[in-house]
């Protein structure tokens, strides 16, 4: 009760001075009333699922709309993932809370990332980029699995995720979203779309994050999850007329956050700075608009200082990215676009890493540039409804590797109007960063060896296809298989050497099989049922021990999603439930027991673990109160920090065998939110 | 002072709550107000995307009274079927013109 007092003040505090301070919009909110004579009220308009398959995309593609973003917490991008089976999401390790996500079996790193059609979250942001997009900012995200349009590029290996966000030309001068969670994390949103006149439109974004206390559940003497302060902010402007459209927009972000040993000794305390500017300029050539130049211009600056224990890495990061469109529909049924694109990463990056073990993988700052050049060409040919395809080739120059040509191919068949065929395929590549793309190895007393500075071209090839069945409007089954076969692979290999992590080039096969089957229901307006079962297959050839399954990663999950919502949306209830398949995990990790001398993983695989998600949601004109539990069923990863014992049974964080990255399950038990979103709509 | 300011607010009160208490009971033992049948009203709308169609969910959907909604783009058209004894057919489209959209009655073609 102690625990909930504070926040429960804190909050009454934060609704009180928002609620005075709204005073003065048109809010009606204390106007409404429960309606007892509603009549089984129904509300039929172009009504949004909250996830969904795209019926009019080429490519597979699940949409989470802005329905879906609001069934969870979802206070930032990765916890929306946490109620799809396509996407799977996890930690990098147990102390920095930096998250990760696989899609098709395979590590984030091989998705690309999109904000409104233009590459992020790259480079030194990849590790917390995920927690940098804040859910409120959201609209909908779009996840395309396989390999799509050259148009971005081809850094998008296993697919590629798309998150629109809150657009200038929303007709709601106030948003604003608090929500507080039990473990004391509370997170603050606020958005205003405003419009000048019929051409010119800005919305301005703002996030605030932290948490007050910190917790260890398990009792490791470490952090369940780091000490944390955000802030995060955003400006996006519109100009638009029938010859012109012109898009703009800046954000800055400041996190900082400290995990480890709670009161002395290992601690890791990082802090990220972001800064990011871009503008795309789009001009019709003809009056309707079948034909077009755009230009897309972006700049990012991130810059992370990083402590763990004795080491600390830094790394700055400039990159610079531009795009020039050309698209012609030059008839009904056929479509060409073509462009020339670059991108230049500058990375001035250093290490100092001298281990209680002796180790030393110190290097002094180094400066890498990485430079790409491309010219693409993408054809499209559709018939009516029934047939169209996408033929796209993108000719790669890379500064160190030379020019690489990337074919891919899209065709989506609809014999019938309930029924859609899929097939794709296609080359990506993108350069590695091996610190960087696996922040964890930094959580752990080993050392490196090998190419842990190599930026090594990696070099894939993802092929696929999907059936989606239709029936009684919107229900549908579908039905997908997508492989993804590396030709280059920068290879981190935790059990090659006792206390070391292991760099090195791919020698041999590495594939990933993925097989999912998505089954949606409607029966009636106020009830909808997702299923989703996923099967994956990953595997990778090891120096030692050859060809092995991908370690933590599961080879199976299932999710269950269920939404009621009465009469007018007034009450919506969501429920969400996984269960999550076993993992192989590493060779050192066999013989670990538990506090009863029993076996953590027999077999050598980590158990099948369910976690549930609900949410009841309020709503009332003008805002909605939200009640939620995540992770109800209060499973925890055991023993989730690994090393020597010591006499008090902490760990030892002076040995290579400590190791706080070997995470596969969650960190945190059961955690109970509450929250409050306030829309106030534009009015004559 | 407080206390007595709370008191004097009690005792205004008081007078008033026998009688509407009566009244409520006549009106009660008397006669039961009847619900009214619902009525459907159509509104051609200046709806022109997606964006549209929520804002007018996302408010006519509170309005007082109202018991049924549809909103089709396509159209421009809302649908709204509602109990006549707590709105009517102005305030609805008033309501819909604070929005910032037209608001004309379709007249069903016989």
């Amino acid at each position: 009760m102690a625990l909930f007092k504070p926040i429960y003040l804190r909050f009454r505090i934060i609704i009180t001075t928002l609620l005075v301070a709204l005073f003065q919009f048109p809010f009606t909110a204390h106007a409404q009333q429960d309606r007892e004579d509603t009549l089984k009220a129904t509300v039929f308009t172009s009504r949004r699922q909250a996830n969904s398959l795209s019926k009019g995309k080429e490519l597979r593609t699940e949409v989470i709309s802005s329905t879906g973003l609001m069934k969870l917490a979802c206070c930032n991008l990765a916890e929306s993932f946490e109620n799809s089976a396509s996407v799977t999401v996890g930690y990098s390790d147990a102390v920095t809370g930096a998250r990760q996500i696989r899609l098709l079996g395979l590590s984030g790193v091989y998705l690309q990332m999109l904000e409104e059609n233009r590459p992020v979250m790259r480079g030194l942001s990849a590790p917390f980029g995920l927690s940098f997009v804040p859910g409120p900012w959201m609209e909908s995200i779009q996840i395309a699995k396989g390999s799509p349009s050259v148009i971005n590029g081809t850094e998008s290996m296993t697919g590629q995720i798309n998150t629109e966000f809150r657009k200038p030309t929303d007709e709601i001068p106030l948003f604003i979203n608090v929500v507080g969670m039990t473990d004391t994390k509370t997170d603050f949103n606020i958005a205003s779309s405003l419009q000048f006149g019929p051409k010119l439109s800005t919305i301005l974004l703002g996030h605030a994050e932290g948490n007050f206390k910190s917790h260890d559940m398990n009792m490791d003497g470490f952090m369940d999850d780091p000490m944390r302060k955000q802030v995060n902010v955003a400006n996006r402007w519109f100009w638009y007329t029938p010859e012109l459209q012109i898009r703009w927009g800046a954000s800055a972000l400041y996190d900082s956050r400290l995990g480890g040993q709670e009161h002395h000794g290992w601690q890791s305390d990082i802090n990220n700075t972001r800064l990011n500017g871009y503008i795309k300029i789009g001009k019709p050539l003809r009056e309707d608009n079948s034909a077009s130049v755009a230009v897309i211009g972006d700049y990012t600056y991130n810059n992370i200082d990083a402590g763990f224990g004795t080491s600390f890495y830094s790394g700055r990061q400039h990159s610079g990215f531009v795009n020039l469109m050309f698209r012609d529909a030059f008839s009904e049924n056929h479509d060409f676009s073509a462009g020339l694109s670059t991108m230049i990463d500058s990375y001035y990056e250093s290490l100092d890493r001298y281990l209680p073990t002796g180790v030393n993988n110190s290097f002094s700052p180094v400066t890498t540039n990485l430079v790409n050049a491309r010219a693409y060409a993408e054809y499209t040919f559709h018939q009516e409804d029934k047939f169209s395809t996408i033929i796209g080739l993108n000719g790669d120059w890379f500064k160190d590797n030379g020019f690489r040509l990337s074919p891919r191919v899209t065709l989506k068949y609809q014999p019938f109007e309930s029924v859609i065929l899929r097939a794709n395929g296609g080359r990506g590549l993108r350069n590695a960063l091996p610190l960087v793309d696996h922040f964890g190895v930094f959580s752990t007393g080993k050392g490196f060896i090998g190419n842990y500075l190599s930026h090594q071209l990696e070099d894939s090839w993802t092929y696929g296809g999907n059936a989606t069945f239709y029936f009684h409007e919107d229900n549908y089954l579908s039905l997908d298989y997508f492989s993804t076969r590396f030709s280059e692979q920068l290879i981190v290999d935790y059990e090659l050497a006792p206390g070391q992590i292991a760099f090195y080039p791919l020698d041999g096969k590495s594939l990933s099989d993925s097989y999912q089957a998505d089954f949606h229901l409607e029966p009636s307006s106020h009830f909808t049922l997702d299923l989703t079962a996923r099967y994956t297959d990953a595997r990778t050839t090891y120096l030692a021990g050859g060809m092995k399954e991908v370690p933590l990663t599961s080879r199976f999950k299932g999710v269950l999603n269920l939404q009621y919502k009465t009469n007018l949306s007034r009450w919506i209830f969501d429920l969400t439930g996984s269960v999550n398949g076993s993992a192989r995990v590493y060779d050192f990790m066999k013989d670990l027991k538990d506090e009863s001398g029993n076996l953590l993983y027999p077999e050598g695989r980590t158990p099948v673990y369910p976690l549930v998600y609900a949410q009841v949601t309020r709503r009332f004109k003008g805002f909605d109160i939200y009640v939620g539990g995540e992770n109800l069923t209060g499973f925890r990863q055991k023993r989730v920090i690994l090393g020597e014992r010591m006499a008090d049974g902490m760990v030892n964080t002076s040995t290579s065998d400590f190791d706080a990255s070997a995470v596969w399950g969650p960190l945190m038990g059961a955690t109970v939110y509450a929250g409050i979103r306030v829309t106030i709509w534009k009015t004559e | 002072m407080k206390a007595l300011f709370i008191a004097l607010c009690l005792l205004a009160g008081a007078p008033a709550g026998p009688a509407l208490t009566a009244q409520e009971s006549v009106t009660i033992n008397d006669q039961k107000p009847k619900k009214a049948d619902p009525v459907t009203v159509t509104f051609k709308t200046s709806m022109t995307c997606k964006n549209c169609v929520k804002k007018i969910t996302e408010n006519m959907s509170f309005e007082r009274g109202v018991l049924d909604l549809k909103v089709t783009l396509d159209s421009k058209e809302v649908m709204i079927k509602y109990d006549p004894s707590k709105t009517d057919e102005e305030t609805l489209a008033k309501a819909i013109r604070k929005l910032g959209y037209e608001a004309e009655k379709v007249v069903e073609k016989k």
